[in-house]
C-alpha cells in the first residue's frame, strides 16, 4: 500500500475531455495541468509544396493538435471543414472517425511532453491513467477510449501505461470539491448532466438536458437579430463575446422583462467588440434575461413562441439509452434526478448542489441586484418554488476551480483507487491494466 | 484668260508627271511636291505681257525662293518670246509655257526651263531655339551641380550604414539564437523541475495540497477490501 501510494504520488496522469479544452498531465503538476484546446486540424487538402515540409509521421496521422495547428492553418485551403472540435456535445458517435482520430492525437501529443522524462526514471513503471469523460457517455466511447490508449501505449513501446480508468465528470468535480455525497450539475456548451454522487456516482439517477451554452448563444443571436445586428449574429466570436457581456439571469423572467421594458436605460447596455464594432441593446435591452433564463427554463411563452416560429429549437433526443430532456427546467430536473435515488440518501443528495461548468458562469451587473442573480441564486429560488420547505436545507455552491475541477478530481481518483479494484466490464470502473 | 483655266490645266498635266499639290496659297499659287523635293509655282495670266511684267513675276516668286527646293513660273504661249533663260536660270527658276488653245492635253504645257532644285535653307525656329538654349542651359547647371557634390563622403557613408545594417543583423540572429536556447533550457529546467519534485531517484511522500484532507482519498481506497 506504501510503495503504491508512493508510486502513484509520482505517476497518476489525467486527462480531462472537456467540450473547450483538453486538460492533461501527471500529478507532478501539483495544482495545474497543461491545457490546449480540444481540436484538431486534418492535412488534407494540403499543398503539394507544404506537404514536404511536414513530417512523414505527421503526414501519415493526417491530423494535428495543440501548438501545431497554425503552422499548419495557413496552408490548408479549407480550414473551416478541416478544423473540427470532436467534443462540442461531450459526446463521440460510434462512426465519428474524424473525431476519434483527433481524440487519439491529443492524447499522443500530451503524452509525449511528459514520457521523455519519465522514461528515464528507474522506477517508473508506466503511468495511472484517469480519463474523465462526460456522464452522458456511451459504453462504446469507454471502451473505445481505453483502445485509443492501449494503441497509444503500444507506439511508445509498451512503457508508457500501466493501467487506464475512466471517470466521469461530474464524479471527479465532487472529489475535487470533497463532496462525497451531492448533486453535481454540469452544464456544458451542448447539454446539462445531473449526476447525484454518494460514494460514487448514481447512475439511475443522471439526468441529461438537451441544452447548455449553445442555447444560450441561439438566444443571444435573435437577440442580435431583432436589435438590427443581424450581420453580426452569423458571427460566433461576436455571439459568444456578447452572451457573455450582456447575458442576464432573472429572479423571476416576467417581473424581469417588465421593467426593463418600462425602464430601457437602466438596462440599456453598450458592448465594444473591437474598435471598430459596437453594438447597443436599448429598446431590446429587456432580452438580456432571456439568454440566462434559457439555460434553467424554457419553458416560457417567449421561448415557445421562437420555437414555433423555427428561431430557436429545444428538443428532446436520446444517445444509447439515455433520454437528453429539451425543455425540463433545472428545478424539476434536479428533482426527478433525487427521485430516482434510494429514498434514504435522497435528503442528502439534494441537501448539497455543486454547480460547475460554463454555462453556469453569469454576473450580477451592480445595481442590477432587484432583478438579476447569479446560478447559484437561481437554482435555489426555483428549487424553493417548486419545494419551499426544501429551500433552507439547501447547500448550493459553484466549483471554486471551473476550469481545472475535473482533472484534480481525476488524479485524486487515479491516486486513491486502489491498484486491486480491477476494470469492471459492468459497470466500466476500475483499473484496467494493459500488460496482464 | 481664265486663271481657273489655267490652273486646271497646268494641275492636271502636273499630276500626270508625279507632282502631288501640297497647298494653295493664292489663285496664282499651288504648292507641289515631287519626290522629294517642294515646288512652287506661279501662274501668270497676262495675256500681253512685257520684259518689265515678266521679271517682275521673277521678283514675286525671289521672295520666297529660297523656301521651296524648285520654283516655277506658268506663262501664256505669248510670253515664250520674251524670258531671258540666262535670267531665269541664274535664279534657279523655271518656266512654264502653257497654251489653252492647244487640243493635245500632252501638249498643251511645255516645260521651257527647268528649275534647278536648291538646298533648303532651315528656318530657324525661334521657339525651337529658345527651348535648345533652355535646354542646354538645364544640362548645364546639371554638369556643375554632379561636379559641385563630393559623391566620396556620401559613398562612405552608404558603406558605414551597409556595415551597421551588417552587423545588426548578425546581433539579432545572435539573440534568434540565445532567445531559442534560452527557450529549450527553460522547457528543460521545467521538466527537470517536475522529476526534481519527486526527487531523481526517490519518490515524493508530499500530497498536493488538494489530496489532503479529502474525504474521499479514503472513501476510494475502501474500495480495494479495504487494505487498498
Amino acid at each position: 500500500m506504501i510503495d503504491e501510494s508512493k508510486y502513484k504520488l509520482n505517476y497518476v496522469y489525467a486527462e480531462d475531455f472537456g467540450t473547450g479544452y483538453f486538460k492533461y498531465g501527471p500529478i507532478t503538476l501539483r495544482d495545474k495541468p497543461y491545457m490546449i484546446q480540444s481540436r484538431g486540424l486534418f492535412l488534407r487538402d494540403l499543398p503539394e509544396s507544404i506537404k514536404l515540409l511536414v513530417p512523414k509521421e505527421v503526414l501519415e496521422r493526417g491530423v494535428v493538435v495543440g501548438d501545431d495547428i497554425p503552422k499548419y492553418l495557413s496552408s490548408i485551403r479549407d480550414a473551416i471543414r478541416n478544423l473540427r472540435y470532436p467534443l462540442k456535445d461531450g459526446i463521440i458517435r460510434k462512426e465519428d472517425e474524424d473525431s476519434w482520430k483527433i481524440i487519439k492525437e491529443l492524447a499522443r501529443y500530451g503524452f509525449s511532453q511528459f514520457y521523455s522524462d519519465f522514461v528515464r526514471r528507474a522506477d517508473f513503471k508506466g503511468f495511472f491513467l484517469v480519463v474523465a469523460l462526460s456522464a452522458l457517455a456511451p459504453d462504446y466511447m469507454r471502451d473505445r477510449m481505453i483502445e485509443i490508449h492501449r494503441e497509444i501505449d503500444e507506439e511508445f513501446g509498451g512503457k508508457l501505461l500501466q493501467a487506464v480508468t475512466i471517470i466521469d465528470q461530474p464524479f471527479a468535480v465532487a472529489i475535487a470539491e470533497k463532496a462525497v455525497t451531492c448533486t453535481v450539475i454540469e452544464a456544458g456548451h451542448g447539454n446539462i448532466q445531473l449526476v447525484p454522487i454518494s460514494y460514487g456516482p448514481i447512475r439511475e439517477g443522471i439526468v441529461a438536458l438537451n441544452r447548455g451554452g449553445a442555447e444560450a448563444n441561439a438566444v443571444t443571436r435573435e437577440v442580435l437579430k431583432d436589435s438590427g445586428y443581424g450581420d453580426l449574429a452569423k458571427d460566433e466570436y461576436v455571439v459568444e463575446m456578447v452572451k457573455r457581456a450582456v447575458g442576464l439571469i432573472p429572479k423571476n423572467l416576467d417581473d424581469a422583462v417588465k421593467k426593463a421594458r418600462d425602464d430601457p436605460d437602466r438596462f440599456a447596455i453598450k458592448v465594444r467588440i473591437n474598435p471598430l464594432i459596437e453594438i447597443e441593446l436599448r429598446d431590446t435591452a429587456w432580452m438580456r434575461f432571456l439568454i440566462g433564463e434559457v439555460v434553467f427554463n424554457p419553458r416560457h411563452d417567449i421561448f415557445t413562441s421562437y420555437m414555433q416560429q423555427g428561431r430557436l429549437v429545444i428538443e428532446d433526443t436520446t444517445v444509447g439509452d439515455m433520454v437528453f430532456y429539451g425543455e425540463m427546467d433545472i428545478a424539476e430536473a434536479l428533482i426527478t434526478s433525487i427521485r430516482k435515488v434510494p429514498v434514504e440518501i435522497q435528503d442528502k443528495i439534494m441537501s448539497t448542489i455543486i454547480l460547475s461548468g460554463g454555462a453556469f458562469n453569469w454576473s450580477v451587473p451592480p445595481g442590477l441586484e432587484d432583478v438579476a442573480v447569479n446560478s447559484v441564486d437561481k437554482t435555489r429560488l426555483m428549487v424553493s418554488e417548486k419545494l419551499p420547505d426544501l429551500a433552507n436545507k439547501l447547500s448550493i455552491s459553484i466549483v471554486k476551480d471551473p476550469q481545472f475541477s475535473v482533472w484534480k478530481g481525476a488524479i485524486i481518483y487515479g491516486y486513491a483507487l486502489p491498484n486491486n479494484v480491477k476494470w469492471n466490464e459492468r459497470t466500466k470502473e476500475g483499473w484496467y491494466y494493459l500488460h496482464q | 484668260m481664265s486663271i481657273e483655266l489655267a490652273k486646271k490645266l497646268l494641275e492636271e498635266w502636273l499630276l500626270q508627271r508625279g507632282f502631288k499639290i501640297l497647298n494653295k496659297l493664292s489663285d496664282r499659287e499651288l504648292i507641289l511636291t515631287e519626290g522629294n523635293n517642294t515646288v512652287y509655282l506661279r501662274i501668270s495670266i497676262e495675256e500681253f505681257p512685257t520684259d518689265s511684267y515678266i521679271v517682275d513675276e521673277l521678283s514675286n516668286v525671289m521672295r520666297n525662293r529660297f523656301n521651296y527646293n524648285k520654283a516655277y513660273i506658268a506663262f501664256p504661249q505669248s510670253a515664250r518670246d520674251l524670258i531671258n533663260g540666262k535670267l531665269f536660270r541664274s535664279n534657279r527658276v523655271g518656266v512654264y509655257i502653257y497654251d489653252l488653245s492647244s487640243t493635245d492635253p500632252e501638249k498643251a504645257v511645255e516645260e521651257l526651263i527647268p528649275s534647278i532644285p536648291i538646298q533648303l535653307q532651315q528656318e530657324v525656329n525661334e521657339d525651337i531655339k529658345g527651348r535648345i538654349d533652355e535646354l542646354e542651359r538645364v544640362i548645364n547647371d546639371v554638369k556643375n551641380a554632379l561636379s559641385s557634390i563630393n559623391i566620396q563622403p556620401l559613398t562612405k557613408d552608404i558603406n558605414e550604414l551597409r556595415d551597421r545594417v551588417m552587423r545588426i543583423e548578425h546581433t539579432l540572429n545572435e539573440l534568434i539564437e540565445r532567445v531559442s536556447r534560452l527557450e529549450n533550457l527553460g522547457l528543460q529546467s521545467m521538466r527537470n523541475s517536475i522529476i526534481n519534485t519527486q526527487g531523481s531517484s526517490s519518490v515524493s511522500n508530499e500530497l498536493p495540497d488538494f489530496l489532503s484532507n479529502n474525504p474521499w482519498v479514503d472513501v476510494l481506497r475502501k474500495r480495494g477490501g479495504g487494505s487498498g
